[in-house]
């Protein structure tokens, strides 16, 4: 795929991933404060870590996603591209 | 305490099979194998070792997981007949064969495919045993989001079977099972509300209620397409792949849109299972889209 294209696909991916998961993030408050029939023992911090963490590795996917597209980019910067990447 | 329930003899080798719950493990294979292919070519013999390795590590782990669910198995009915709570084998006896499983599995891949195979296999049975049953499954209603993790193991497996490590494009793969697995796994408990409550495991239906639960089965379904096109970007796949993950994507979304416009009327019972049935060839596909990819 042209790099141009990919470039913009990835914007898109990257919109979606992250509009994804305020919106997870979002609902997951909102049931924290739900009255379900059942109750969590967890308590709300750890509830909260249990939500971030999984956003938080997304947020270094897409960097390390973006470097391996842009291996000369990042080389100039002195660091290594992904290796193997087929372009 | 439930109902006594009559349930016929069955051979001693069934209930064996039984322990390693062989259809769940049909479709682990399914993300371990077309791994393989997308990583290079493998040849025939490692595809066996580790279809073998494979299912004896995940059959070890789900033998592990019913030892320490007996008490909850007894409850739900969909899982009253197995072995340990219907009383046909002895829970040290399932133990034991848990872990010989799963220590041969390790020696196989370990001995015969590459040391990382076998790692990243009892990294994964590790996981589900410890993380997702014993401290995930009964405190929290993300237990199978963290806990899904356990799943996603095997595409790793089979990346590292062939590369003999774990680079962006294994761990994608890794992702790719991870976000898939809250929208398939809530589909089902959508409708097995009451089996769960009576089991007092913390579902997120019941904890957060069905229309939370509902609208993030929709955004784990986007994020889960999103993520799928990411091997694209990074040119680790091509045009083909493309064409698969966004029409196998666009359904997936259609399924999990009908989910969610029915999180109002009550009316999500019959979406929510067709859902959960087409994630699974979902899944299956999108993991064959990748290996034939690789080798057109």
């Amino acid at each position: 795929m042209a790099t141009k294209l990919a470039d913009i696909l990835f914007v898109i991916i990257a919109v979606a991933i992250a509009m994804s998961q305020w919106f997870i993030l979002r609902s997951t408050a909102r049931g924290m404060r739900h009255e379900g029939t059942q109750r969590a023992t967890a308590g709300p911090a750890l509830e909260w870590t249990y939500a971030i963490v999984p956003a938080v590795a997304l947020v270094f996917l897409l960097l390390f996603s973006w470097r391996a597209m842009h291996p000369a980019a990042v080389n100039v910067q002195g660091v290594a591209p992904a290796a193997g990447s087929r372009s | 305490m439930t109902d006594p329930l009559v349930i016929p003899p069955r051979p001693f080798a069934a209930d064996l099979l039984t322990l390693t719950k062989p259809r769940i493990i049909s479709l682990l294979l399914v993300t371990t194998v077309m791994p393989m292919y997308a990583a290079g070519s493998p040849d025939l013999l490692t595809i066996f070792l580790v279809m073998v390795g494979g299912y004896l590590m995940a059959g070890g782990a789900n033998a592990v997981n019913m030892y320490f669910d007996r008490d909850i198995d007894d409850v739900m009915a969909r899982t009253r007949t197995r072995p340990l709570p219907s009383g046909r084998m002895e829970p040290p006896a399932v133990l034991a064969f848990g872990m010989a499983s799963a220590t041969a599995a390790t020696f196989l891949l370990g001995r015969f495919v590459n040391v990382a195979s076998a790692a990243l296999a009892l990294g994964g049975f590790y996981t589900y045993v410890f993380v997702y049953t014993r401290w995930l499954k009964r405190t929290t209603p993300q237990n199978i989001v963290l806990g899904g993790a356990a799943g996603a193991f095997p595409p790793l497996v089979g990346w590292a079977a062939v590369t003999g490590t774990v680079d962006l494009r294994g761990v994608l793969l890794f992702l790719v099972v991870f976000y898939w697995t809250p929208p398939h796994f809530w589909a089902l408990a959508l409708n097995k509300q009451v089996d769960y409550g009576r089991a007092g495991v913390p579902m997120a239906p019941n904890v957060w209620g069905t229309r939370e639960t509902i609208d993030q089965i929709l955004w784990y379904s986007i994020l889960l397409v999103a993520l799928t096109l990411i091997p694209v970007c990074i040119g680790m796949l091509g045009l083909p792949y493309l064409g698969a993950a966004l029409v196998l994507g666009g359904w997936f979304l259609r399924d999990a849109w009908r989910v969610w416009r029915q999180r109002d009327t009550g009316e999500w019972s019959a979406p929510a299972w067709k859902l959960y049935k087409f994630s699974l060839l979902y899944l299956a596909l999108l993991f064959a889209a990748m290996a034939v990819d690789r080798h057109l």
